[in-house]
């Protein structure tokens, strides 16, 4: 659940580096305080581990958009030294195929083997006084909280919050305009800006056109239909849109160029559409205002976005997060316990 | 999960690439990969994705497993390059380069060169131990692959699953599970034994490699450190 999938070259090298140099340190740790003869007698139920550990990592299971890591069991089965060990070999092999970055072999590594070090320890102490299914059961619970909080944390604070949320391949639903003539507004050459098409349009009107200033009114039948797709197409034409840009105002720049869109609260019908050339003094301006806030702006954009198309069990937006992260420990956890339950039904020692 | 199929590619078929040292190649991977995250601008991936297209097509990979290798770190990474498409193309397109060249150079490595020999030119860095652990993965992935798939079929045909019990189907599976667990591990516990009775004391011997250094390998380490060089430039 808390493997992190990011590709090679997303995340900067002073975040994947110290982990790997960390994981190195950690196996020097294990190496130089263990019996050999002792490790080796663990290689073949390693191993087995290691094999149903790739297997379960490999496939999504299909009633949540998560795959289990049974990396608690792993600990439980062979001990944390050698759960480190096979967590390393898992994660590496994964990586050789492309599934997560090779750069991230060292994070994901650090990040399962917490969960694995927390469970088992957990277990250990919480089994004296419970029977085994209940205890394995909490133990992965308190694992995966950890590492989860870990993975996600770490991707929200590098890449995003919406990386770190669970997601399907979804198709975006667009607005099929193939039948629609698009209406193209003519702007005066001194701006050098082209802007895209118009739908619901239905009449234009300059109303002001001086050397620095460009400012015309279109009445539309649909102004917030047409807002919200003249956001979406001036993102994909490449212009920077502002922080405080909403459906109802729009605050957008490209070039030297700033496009100032709002619907006019006194027409319902009516947008204004406001073009202004800035200078260099006021470009840099908003240069460094804008710089702060675009990052955080794009990611909440997406969050939402994500959060607004996740839907599982009837649940929607935060919910459904929740439910899917609450589903997929659950299934992990009860897994764990079942497995390690019959395990020692089977074999008691 | 395409570990079997890339085993397959590696072992029985034969290219340009298979023929070259293991050595030679995990240098020249390291370095392409050194060039991919280095890189800051779209031409050295370019040049780095069509020497590995080249790589790949001469090694007979079959297509349909080339993209659903490279679906993987594509579809990972699907979001994060939609927030930077956004905000600035050329920047989500690197990192979309980024992505593909790195799992392409990996896939190009895994897919010319069988794993155990992999292991074998790592155990001259790697503990031993680490390195054995590798190679009895890599042996059980195939055995429990094959247990998992006949056991999946038992369970459907004896009535161990329903749609509507999800309780009583997850302790079946896991019963199921922890049972092939057990016949695994002791078909590689038996395997270990027939090892250390042949003399295995934490360090299996693998088999050396026999190719001599030629001007093939050069030319490869060459290529590599160009990519890199000029990715770091």
């Amino acid at each position: 659940m808390s493997h992190i999938h990011i590709p090679d070259g997303i995340l900067a090298w002073w975040i994947w580096l110290p982990a790997l140099i960390l994981v190195v340190g950690l196996l020097t740790l294990i190496f130089k305080g263990w019996n050999q003869e002792e490790a080796r007698r663990l290689i073949p139920l390693a191993a087995m581990m290691s094999a149903l550990m790739l297997i379960t990592m490999s496939v999504p299971l299909f009633i949540v958009p998560v795959h289990l890591t049974l990396a608690v069991l792993a600990g439980l089965m062979v001990g944390p030294k050698m759960a480190f060990l096979s967590i390393l070999v898992v994660n590496t092999l994964l990586a050789s195929l492309g599934h997560g970055g090779f750069t991230l072999i060292g994070l994901n590594t650090l990040i399962i083997g917490a969960e694995m070090v927390v469970g088992v320890y957990i277990f250990r102490f919480i089994s004296k006084r419970l029977p085994t299914l209940p205890s394995a059961i909490v133990a992965t619970m308190m694992g995966i909280l950890l590492s989860l909080s870990m993975s996600v944390g770490l991707i929200a604070t590098t890449v995003g919050l919406a990386e770190a949320l669970p997601h399907e391949d979804h198709d975006h639903e667009e607005h099929d305009h193939s039948d629609e003539e698009g209406f193209i507004l003519e702007i005066p050459e001194r701006f050098a800006i082209t802007l895209p098409e118009f739908y619901h349009v239905q009449t234009v009107s300059v109303i002001d056109d001086h050397d620095e200033h460009y400012k015309v009114l279109l009445i539309s039948d649909d102004v917030e239909e047409s807002m919200h797709e003249l956001m979406e197409a001036l993102i994909e034409a490449g212009w920077d849109m502002s922080d405080n840009s909403d459906l109802h105002h729009g605050w957008y720049l490209k070039d030297n160029v700033e496009l100032h869109v709002k619907i006019d609260e006194s027409k319902t019908d009516t947008i204004e559409l406001e073009l202004t050339l800035l200078s260099d003094e006021q470009l840099s301006d908003h240069d460094h205002n804008h710089d702060h806030d675009e990052e955080h702006n794009h990611d909440h954009d997406d969050v939402d976005t994500i959060l607004s198309e996740l839907n599982y069990l009837g649940f929607s937006g935060w919910l459904a997060v929740i439910m899917i992260y609450l589903v997929g420990i659950l299934l992990e956890s009860s897994a764990t316990g079942f497995i390690y339950q019959s395990l020692k039904r089977i074999k008691k020692d | 999960m395409h570990l079997a199929d890339i085993d397959y590619q590696a072992l029985s078929k034969d290219s340009y690439l298979h023929h070259r040292r293991v050595d030679a190649k995990l240098l020249s991977s390291a370095f392409m990969l050194i060039a991919v995250l280095a890189a800051q601008s779209i031409t050295p991936l370019v040049v780095i994705l069509c020497f590995l297209l080249s790589a790949l097509i001469s090694s007979k990979l079959p297509l349909k497993t080339l993209l659903h290798l490279s679906f993987y770190p594509l579809f990972f990474s699907s979001l994060f390059i939609a927030i930077l498409w956004s905000s600035n193309a050329s920047l989500g397109l690197l990192s979309i380069f980024k992505a593909l060249s790195s799992a392409w150079i990996m896939i190009s490595l895994v897919a010319t060169t069988p794993y155990v020999d992999i292991f074998a030119s790592l155990s001259k860095v790697l503990p031993s131990l680490l390195v054995d652990l590798f190679l009895f993965t890599y042996r059980s992935f195939f055995i429990l692959i094959e247990k998992v798939s006949d056991l999946i079929k038992v369970i459907r045909l004896r009535g161990g699953y329903h749609p509507t019990h999800p309780i009583r189907n997850i302790k079946n599976f896991s019963s199921a599970l922890a049972l092939l667990f057990i016949r695994s591990f002791e078909m590689n516990d038996r395997m270990y034994q027939i090892y250390s009775l042949r003399g295995y004391q934490g360090k299996l011997p693998l088999r050396e490699e026999r190719r001599p250094w030629s001007i093939h390998e050069g030319i490869i380490l060459l290529i590599s450190i160009g990519c890199m060089l000029g990715a770091l430039i």
